[in-house]
């Protein structure tokens, strides 16, 4: 049975595409760090700043692709909106946790390893996503848990880039709060957004097939994450 | 429906196919960190795809740009450089240069010091002559000379005892000042240098 692809086949595919694909081109060394002028604005900030530490947070996930593509893969078969909500408060919490202990306490992650395991995140939920550890293994790890636990890997890696610029002792935690909170609004615009065209995309005939695509576009994406950040490791362990 | 049965495929494909996409997945994946990713990020080209397509010289760029940047002179059309490094090391000097009365021979001299384009020189001159039987001229001359015209900048000239500044150099060449002292004591002009150059023997440019 053929038919010509509908306007929400079209958006899904470039949705996945998109994201997937910007990969090959897009991407500093160290995935993403905060960079620029506001990098230099960071080191040079003492005191408490509320809103530009909100939108530095937002900026970093809205523009982090690989926080995107795991809530992508997070959210890619949730149908109700209560279990969106579970998933991506799992999520919030773990990295939460990990980017205000890790900033306040100076928690010192090597960046490859935990961008590698970011990368490996998106990896496993994709495979998930594909019920692979059912068809392959016959068992599959509590999602619940997973996406906590990986969570905590993501706000170890917020709170190593934050850390590589010289943050100032004087209004660290208001500072710190703001750009955590920052990200939770950074995350709920992308998440609005993704589930916006998600929804579109499940409403196509072609969707249950181009679903599995899209996964295996993200699967293969999380590698070349995971792939891009080791090499790294290996590459910088000896300078 | 619980909790755990959302979030996977309806329709998920069998072992025999996922295996496939898996494999196919990391396969593509690792094609584009070999291919693509290491070229451009970190210079390393298995395939030798990276030479050929130029994704080398994304990872080349940062030192070879900034080479140029740290020593040449500024581009046209380019934002100004504010901030510089230099690989040659930072020197200073101070310099006597007696002068003769205008009645005789030395009462003129060129001092002159040898830069890169692009370095910088902070000076100080100052001279005890009366005011208005000083003249100086202080500028740049392209070495070597890229045709048979010489190409020669003038910075600042006039009647004057004394002068503070900095300067960068626009090209590679010699720069500094043509002194004269047109009164009939002979003086001594005082010469502070700061910054990236070489002193050249006598101040004078070789000939």
């Amino acid at each position: 049975m053929h038919r010509p692809p509908t306007v929400q086949a079209v958006l899904g595919a470039v949705l996945t595409l998109g994201v997937a694909l910007s990969l090959a081109v897009a991407g500093p060394v160290l995935a993403h760090g905060i960079g620029g002028k506001d990098a230099a604005f960071v080191a040079s900030s003492a005191g408490a700043h509320i809103a530009p530490f909100l939108y530095l947070g937002a900026k970093h996930m809205v523009t982090g692709y690989d926080h995107l593509l795991f809530i992508l893969g997070v959210i890619f078969f949730l149908h109700r909106l209560r279990h969106v909500a579970l998933y991506v408060t799992m999520f919030s919490l773990g990295h939460s946790a990990t980017l205000l202990a890790g900033v306040l306490l100076g928690w010192r992650a090597n960046p490859y390893i935990i961008d590698a395991i970011i990368g490996l995140s998106v990896a496993y939920k994709a495979f998930d996503n594909l019920d692979g550890f059912k068809t392959l293994f016959g068992w599959t790890p509590d999602t619940r848990l997973m996406v906590l636990v990986f969570g905590l890997f993501h706000g170890l890696g917020l709170a190593t880039k934050l850390q590589e610029l010289q943050l100032s002792r004087r209004g660290l935690a208001i500072n710190l709060v703001s750009f955590n909170v920052g990200v939770e609004i950074g995350q709920l615009i992308a998440l609005s957004l993704m589930l916006g065209l998600i929804l579109l995309w499940r409403r196509s005939s072609g969707f249950a097939r181009q679903a599995t695509l899209a996964n295996v576009l993200i699967l293969t994406a999380g590698f070349v994450l995971m792939q891009e950040q080791l090499a790294g490791y290996f590459i910088h362990r000896g300078a | 429906m619980t909790v755990s049965a959302e979030g996977h495929a309806a329709h998920p494909p069998s072992r025999r196919k996922l295996a496939l996409l898996v494999g196919g997945g990391f396969l593509a994946a690792s094609l584009i960190t070999v291919c693509a990713v290491l070229p451009a990020e970190f210079h390393i080209d298995p395939t030798g795809i990276g030479a050929a397509t130029g994704l080398m010289g994304l990872s080349a760029a940062p030192e070879a740009r900034s080479a140029p940047a740290s020593t040449g002179a500024a581009q046209p059309g380019a934002a100004p450089v504010l901030a510089r490094e230099y690989p040659a090391p930072f020197r200073s000097d101070t310099i006597d240069i007696p002068l003769k009365g205008a009645d005789s021979q030395g009462s003129e001299l060129e001092y002159k010091v040898r830069m890169k384009p692009g370095a910088t020189l902070v000076y100080s001159w100052s001279v005890q002559a009366p005011p208005e039987e000083f003249y100086y001229d202080f500028h740049s001359q392209q070495l070597p000379s890229p045709g048979p015209k010489e190409v020669v900048i003038s910075h600042k000239s006039g009647i004057g005892v004394g002068g503070n500044g900095a300067l960068v150099a626009p090209f590679e060449g010699i720069h500094g000042w043509y002194l004269q002292n047109q009164s009939l004591k002979p003086v001594v002009v005082h010469l502070k240098l700061s910054g990236f150059y070489e002193l050249l023997p006598g101040g004078q440019p070789p000939t």
